[in-house]
């Protein structure tokens, strides 16, 4: 594929989030599974860096949030909420993420933020309490 | 998108990558402090946007999505409702209009330049605290 192909192509996943005539579990966005899949699995360089920003955004995301909202809520959110072990590597969850979603294809309909948290949960053995 | 396009991208893109620490825990580690959010977004290169962009969405997604959970959690639990304090979690519009979304934290980056330091992950929750309620920090 060119590059012109692949900086179009994933842009069109990218941008086009909402076209109103398709339905919402066909959509191939980067905030479902089957887009984010699309992208981990693709070759270019673009794609793959495109998902590891959102993979990591979204794990900073979950993780920044934790503090807040133990704060608020008392320690009971701990267990509904991700923790991420010391000295995981950002290669190791992106491993983590497209090997679930490889294994996973009739889920790939669901949010990516959901399939990243239950990938990165069961990696890491942490019972999910919330499911996904 | 030219060789030279690519190049920079490259560069900017590697120098990103070898300049964190390790330890995912400590802070947004990928795209850094707001100085380089900043820059992202502003970058003549629209794929360097499109990280930037993409990584917003990503920290949106994970914030909403952990206060979705205390909410399925406090309707699960009667005692647990009764220390979430309603209003205070952050909730985005249903759909989302990310392009908005984009635009507050880009918005919120121009209005406090003073804050760039500060890692992006946490410019990115002030921003959409403004907009979308939430709380602020650990404290509040």
């Amino acid at each position: 594929m060119k590059l012109n192909g692949i900086v179009l192509s994933t842009f069109s996943l990218i941008v086009n989030l909402y076209a109103v005539e398709i339905p919402e579990e066909e959509k191939w966005t980067i905030q479902n599974g089957k887009g984010l899949f699309h992208l981990l699995a693709d070759t270019s360089w673009i794609s793959n860096i495109v998902a590891e920003a959102y993979i990591l955004g979204t794990v900073d995301g979950i993780i920044n949030r934790k503090v807040a909202l133990r704060a608020l809520c008392g320690n009971t959110v701990d267990k509904a909420l991700l923790t991420i072990p010391m000295g995981f590597k950002i290669e190791q969850i992106l491993s983590i993420v497209h090997q679930f979603l490889k294994d996973n294809p009739k889920d790939l309909y669901k949010p990516s933020v959901a399939l990243i948290r239950q990938s990165l949960l069961r990696a890491t053995g942490q019972y999910d309490i919330a499911g996904y | 998108m030219t060789i030279n396009g690519i190049v920079l991208s490259s560069i900017f893109i590697t120098n990103i990558l070898t300049a964190v620490p390790n330890d995912i825990e400590k802070e947004s580690r990928w795209i850094g402090s707001g100085e380089v959010l900043m820059e992202m977004l502003q970058h003549p290169d629209a794929n360097i946007n499109m990280f930037g962009n993409v990584y917003i969405r990503g920290v949106a997604s994970g914030l909403s999505y952990n206060s979705f959970i205390v909410n399925w959690m406090a309707e699960a639990s009667p005692e647990f409702q009764n220390r979430v304090k309603r209003g205070l979690l952050l909730k985005l519009p249903d759909p989302v209009d990310w392009s908005e979304v984009t635009n507050v934290v880009y918005q919120f980056l121009l209005n406090n330049p003073e804050t760039l330091e500060l890692p992006s992950v946490l410019l990115i929750e002030n921003a959409l605290h403004e907009v979308y309620g939430g709380i602020q920090n650990e404290n509040e």
